[in-house]
C-alpha cells in the first residue's frame, strides 16, 4: 500500500520530500544509521524524480470529442 | 456619387462601438452596429479632439457625420464629425448582469482556486486548432520543457457554436485525464471573444476537477472565463509560460539536492569518525597497557639503583681491601730488619737453630739494604738458666 503510494508521488511531492530529507540531514547529532537511511531514501527519491522528470520530446495529441487521439501537427 | 447625395452628407447613426482603435495619429477607428447590421466608422483627430468623452468598446453612441468611400480599400464608411453617449452597449450590460449573478453564486471565490501545479506532466489545450495561440502555446510550453505531453482539443472559439465546443473540450480532456488546462484563445473583437462570456463555458471551468487558466485575447481583454478560471493569463503565450515549469530550473534544483545529500552525508561520516578517533585516544589513555609499561618502567628504575648499590658496596670493599693491603705492608718482615736485625738463609732456608749449621756452612745474611755472605766458624748453644 505505501509503496504504492510512493510511486503515484508527483514530481512536486518528491522534490519537496528531497528538501525535507536535506534538511533532516543537515541536523547536528543525527545519529549515523539514521543519517544513512535518510540518505539512501534521498537517493531513491532524486532518481525516482529524474525518472519521472522524462526528457524526452513528446509529439502534440489531438483530441476529437469521441476521445479519439491523433498526432497534431 | 455619395458627396452630391444631400442625405448622405449630413447623417446621424445610432449603434454600438466595437472594433474601438484610438491610432497614434489621433484618428480614432471603429465599426457602428446593431443586431442586424454594421458599418465601418473613422474619426479623424480634428473632430476627435472636441469629443468630451472617451469612445469605449461596447458602448452604446450616435454620431453625425458623412458616407463616403474608402478609395484604398474600395469600401465606404461613415466619416464622424460629432459623438454623443447613448449609455452603456446591450452587451456590456449583458456581460455586467452575467458577471454579477456567478459573483453572487460564488464562482469567483478565491476559495475555489486551485492551485496551479509546479510541475505538469501533461497540458490539456482548448483552443482552435489553428491560428497563432495554439502555435504559441505549443512553442513556449516545448521551449520550457520539451518533455511535455500536450493534448489538444480542437475546439470552435467564435460563434455561436463555440460555447458547446468549449464546454465539450474541457470534459472530454478531464476525462482523458491531464494535470492542467489551457482554454483560450488569439485577440479579436468583443463579439470573437464572447463565447467566453457564456455562462456555460463559465459553469464547466467552475465544475472542471482540473486546474484552469483561461488565456482570451490581450492583455486588455476580461471575460467571464477569466473570473472563473482558476488562474487568468493575459495571453496564450503567458498561460503556456504559467502552466509549463522552465525544466532547466527543476533539473538544476534537483541537482543542488542531491549535491547537498552527498555533501551532508559525507560531513556526517567525517564527524563520526573524529568522534570514533577522539573516544579511540581515550580509550587507549585507559588501556592496561600503559599500567604495564609504567610497571616495566619501576621494574627498570629499581634496577637500576639495585646495581647502583652493588656497585657503590663492591668499591667499597675494594677500598677496604686495599687499605687492609697497606697496612699488611707495614708489618713485612723486611721492615725489622731496618732496627739492626738480620735474617739468616742456608740453601735458601731460614736458620732458626745452631742443630742446623756446622763448621764451614755457608750462611747469607740479609740486611735491610742487601745480602752478607760469611761462614761459620763456631757454634754455641745458649747456656740454659
Amino acid at each position: 500500500m505505501n509503496s504504492m503510494s510512493e510511486k503515484k508521488k508527483s514530481v512536486e511531492e518528491m522534490l519537496k520530500g528531497l528538501e525535507e530529507t536535506v534538511s533532516e540531514l543537515e541536523k547536528d547529532d543525527i545519529p549515523l544509521e539514521q543519517a544513512f537511511k535518510l540518505y539512501e531514501e534521498g537517493m531513491k527519491l532524486a532518481s525516482l524524480c529524474d525518472k519521472e522528470i522524462e526528457k524526452v520530446e513528446k509529439k502534440v495529441l489531438s483530441i476529437s470529442e469521441g476521445g479519439k487521439v491523433d498526432e497534431f501537427s | 456619387m455619395f458627396q452630391t447625395d444631400y442625405l448622405l452628407r449630413n447623417l446621424d447613426v445610432r449603434g454600438e462601438i466595437s472594433n474601438l482603435k484610438y491610432h497614434s495619429s489621433g484618428h480614432i477607428y471603429f465599426t457602428l452596429k446593431d443586431e442586424k447590421s454594421a458599418i465601418k466608422c473613422v474619426m479623424f483627430a480634428g473632430d476627435a479632439k472636441s469629443l468630451d468623452f472617451k469612445l469605449k468598446e461596447g458602448m452604446q453612441v450616435s454620431v453625425n457625420g458623412r458616407i463616403d468611400i474608402f478609395e484604398r480599400d474600395g469600401t465606404y464608411q461613415l466619416y464622424v464629425k460629432t459623438a454623443k453617449e447613448e449609455g452603456r452597449g446591450d452587451l456590456f450590460l449583458e456581460f455586467e448582469k452575467l458577471k454579477e449573478k456567478l459573483c453572487d453564486m460564488g464562482m469567483f471565490d478565491e476559495a475555489y482556486k486551485r492551485p496551479i501545479p509546479a510541475y505538469v506532466k501533461t497540458l490539456g489545450v482548448v483552443t482552435a486548432p489553428t491560428g497563432a495561440a495554439v502555435r504559441d502555446i505549443i512553442n513556449v510550453s516545448k521551449r520550457r520543457n520539451p518533455g511535455i505531453g500536450i493534448v489538444l482539443f480542437p475546439a470552435i472559439v467564435q460563434g455561436e457554436d463555440a460555447p458547446a465546443s468549449i464546454v465539450k473540450g474541457i470534459k472530454t480532456l478531464e476525462n482523458y485525464g491531464v494535470d492542467l488546462i489551457i482554454v483560450g484563445r488569439g485577440g479579436g473583437s468583443v463579439e470573437d471573444l464572447w463565447c467566453f462570456n457564456s455562462e456555460s463555458v463559465a459553469q464547466a471551468i467552475f465544475d472542471c476537477s482540473v486546474p484552469i487558466i483561461s488565456a482570451v485575447g490581450h492583455e486588455t481583454d476580461f471575460t467571464i472565463a477569466d473570473f472563473v478560471a482558476d488562474k487568468r493569463a493575459a495571453t496564450p503565450s503567458q498561460a503556456a509560460e504559467f502552466a509549463v515549469c522552465d525544466i532547466s530550473v527543476i533539473l538544476t534544483g534537483l541537482g543542488e539536492l542531491k549535491r547537498s545529500l552527498i555533501k551532508d552525508m559525507n560531513r556526517i561520516l567525517f564527524e563520526k569518525k573524529k568522534d570514533a578517533e577522539f573516544f579511540a585516544r581515550q580509550l587507549s589513555a585507559l588501556s592496561p597497557v600503559n599500567r604495564l609499561n609504567e610497571q616495566k618502567q619501576r621494574l627498570c628504575n629499581c634496577k637500576n639503583l639495585l646495581n647502583r648499590a652493588m656497585s657503590d658496596s663492591l668499591k667499597n670493599v675494594r677500598h677496604r681491601l686495599e687499605a687492609g693491603a697497606a697496612r699488611l705492608h707495614g708489618l713485612s718482615p723486611l721492615k725489622r730488619l731496618s732496627g739492626g736485625y738480620a735474617y739468616v738463609e742456608s740453601d735458601g732456608k731460614a736458620v732458626k737453630s745452631i742443630k742446623e749449621v756446622k763448621e764451614g756452612t755457608l750462611l747469607s745474611i740479609n740486611v735491610t739494604d742487601g745480602r752478607i755472605s760469611a761462614r761459620v766458624e763456631d757454634s754455641t748453644p745458649y747456656k740454659q738458666q
